[in-house]
């Protein structure tokens, strides 16, 4: 699930929005209108990457596009992003298209004894 | 905003200049004189322009007469307002005892501004009273700039003591500048009679 | 004896969800483009123990009792009620804005409605007149905010002020603030 190249990628909610529902919401949205990726600076500075700077997250399962955001707040081996952006529907018009879908690179892993999704994956961070 | 505070600031300096100058003993011929009437001139329009800005510079300019009845007598705006109650009337008065000819026999006006011609005469040439007062509150106006802005306590470069000095120092100094501006060039008539005269007594 | 109605906002217990903010806005009709109440999410900041923390700081009006924007208001628009509580009288407002500069804070923002300066008014004409918390304090999932009477020695106010330690904003420019802060001294964050 996570290749030896690659960083961590790990995922969470933000206080803000409730899952990906509201993410159309005005109030809510003027609030929070996208999600940035959490890198740590040591980690950017290898590849390149400044704050703000578009990065591209890839895996075998997907292919995302977000901002980067260097922080201390992150460990230098991996990376997180918050689920409930990245919207797909059009119809969305203020949530469409901004942000990183989490979701979208996670694999679709059953786990064996309890049979719970698995979360954990990991991604190849790089320039966009 | 910062238009208006160099307006004000401009016209007391322009006045204080005038009055300073004229209470100089010697000064009312050339080139002296053409700045006494540049700075008579110069205070009561630019502190009406500088009003007329202020009041569109308001968010709710239409409620601008709020500020006239409505008092805060802690706040430096409405002292402000006061102060200008009298500065204002005081420079138009002494503007039109410096300009008297103009204004009552030869300007285009004349025959509209015959009826304040008594009130203006009554008050005389050289009303000490009357140029003490303008001078006070030309002061006042130089300074209350100042103290305007230092009550914003929280930006460290308004919360200096020195900050109304400063803006007297900058009206004054703005004002004397206009003065010589606007005395050597509209009232060089003046200037330039007087100086020939010169050469014919020597 | 009139009421004297502060605040405490625990930083330990904020989590930034915006929640209070948003609450205000529904409750007071606040215009889409202002804010009375933001948390500003500061950070990570590195404590002394070499861990990281997180400042959730609540702008907001904090409702001074040494209030500078009342004393620059040239017709009392901007004035302080019996209860501590500063609000805007739109009627007697000019729009000079001596009051959105004179604040320490930058509570004030300009209402593109009525042209006047707001802040937050702890509710005052909606809420408090009905004998109801501000809608911040009751809608903040983690109880973080607390408001009360600081006149009255038995309210919940004053019995958190008197275990916790509190700190107040920019208390050295004397404005006597009557929101109190928490310090979020949680830390533990290795990066």
């Amino acid at each position: 699930m996570k290749e030896d190249d690659e960083l961590f990628f790990i995922q969470g909610k933000t206080a803000l929005h409730t899952n990906g529902h509201t993410g159309n919401i005005p109030w809510l949205n003027n609030a929070m209108p996208t999600n940035a990726v959490w890198i740590h600076p040591e980690t950017a500075g290898k590849s390149g990457i400044k704050n703000g700077d578009k990065i591209e997250l890839s895996n075998k399962y997907g292919k995302q596009i977000g901002e980067a955001l260097l922080t201390e707040g992150i460990r230098k081996d991996t990376v997180f992003a918050y689920f409930g952006f990245g919207h797909v529907s059009k119809g969305l018009k203020r949530a469409y298209g901004k942000g990183v879908n989490s979701g979208s690179l996670l694999p679709h892993f059953t786990s064996p004894v309890v049979g719970m999704n698995l979360h954990t994956s990991g991604v190849k961070v790089r320039k966009a | 905003m910062r238009f208006i505070f160099f307006l004000a600031g401009l016209s007391a300096g322009a006045a204080m200049t005038s009055l300073m100058v004229k209470w100089i003993e010697g000064n009312n011929k050339a080139p002296w004189d053409g700045l006494i009437k540049a700075g008579a001139l110069l205070a009561p329009l630019t502190i009406c322009l500088g009003l007329f800005l202020l009041i569109f510079d308001l968010t709710r300019p239409l409620h601008f007469w709020k500020l006239l009845i409505h008092y805060n007598f802690s706040s430096v705006m409405t002292l402000g307002v006061l102060g200008l109650f009298i500065y204002t009337p005081l420079s138009f008065i002494y503007a039109a005892i410096k300009f008297k000819p103009w204004l009552f026999e030869t300007g285009p006006f004349a025959g509209l501004l015959k009826p304040f011609k008594g009130i203006i005469d009554s008050i005389g040439d050289n009303p000490a009273w009357l140029e003490r007062t303008l001078f006070l509150f030309a002061v006042i106006i130089g300074i209350y700039t100042g103290f305007l802005l230092s009550a914003m306590y929280s930006y460290p470069l308004f919360n200096t003591p020195l900050l109304p000095i400063l803006f007297l120092a900058s009206g004054l100094s703005s004002g004397v500048a206009a003065s010589i501006l606007f005395g050597l060039l509209f009232f060089k008539s003046e200037v330039n009679q007087k100086k020939c005269q010169i050469p014919f007594g020597a | 004896m009139p009421k004297k109605y502060g605040m405490i906002h625990d930083d330990n217990l904020c989590i930034g969800c915006q929640a209070c903010s948003i609450a205000c806005r529904a409750e007071n009709r606040v215009p889409e483009s202002v804010y009375r109440l933001q948390v500003h999410i500061k950070g990570p900041e590195q404590l002394p123990n070499g861990t990281l923390k997180y400042t959730y700081h609540r702008q907001s009006c904090v409702q001074c009792e040494n209030t500078p924007c009342v004393s620059v208001c040239p017709t009392k628009a901007s004035h302080k009620d019996e209860n501590g509580i500063v609000s805007v009288d739109v009627d007697l407002c000019v729009g000079c804005l001596y009051c959105v500069a004179a604040c320490p804070y930058q509570a004030r923002y300009v209402d593109p409605v009525t042209k006047a300066p707001g802040k937050c008014d702890f509710c005052k004409e909606t809420r408090l007149g009905r004998g109801e918390e501000p809608a911040c304090v009751t809608v903040c999932p983690t109880d973080a905010l607390i408001f009360g009477d600081l006149n009255d020695p038995k309210s919940a106010l004053n019995k958190v002020l008197s275990t916790k330690v509190t700190m107040r904003n920019k208390e050295s420019l004397g404005t006597n603030p009557k929101l109190f802060i928490v310090p979020n001294r949680r830390g533990g964050i290795e990066s």
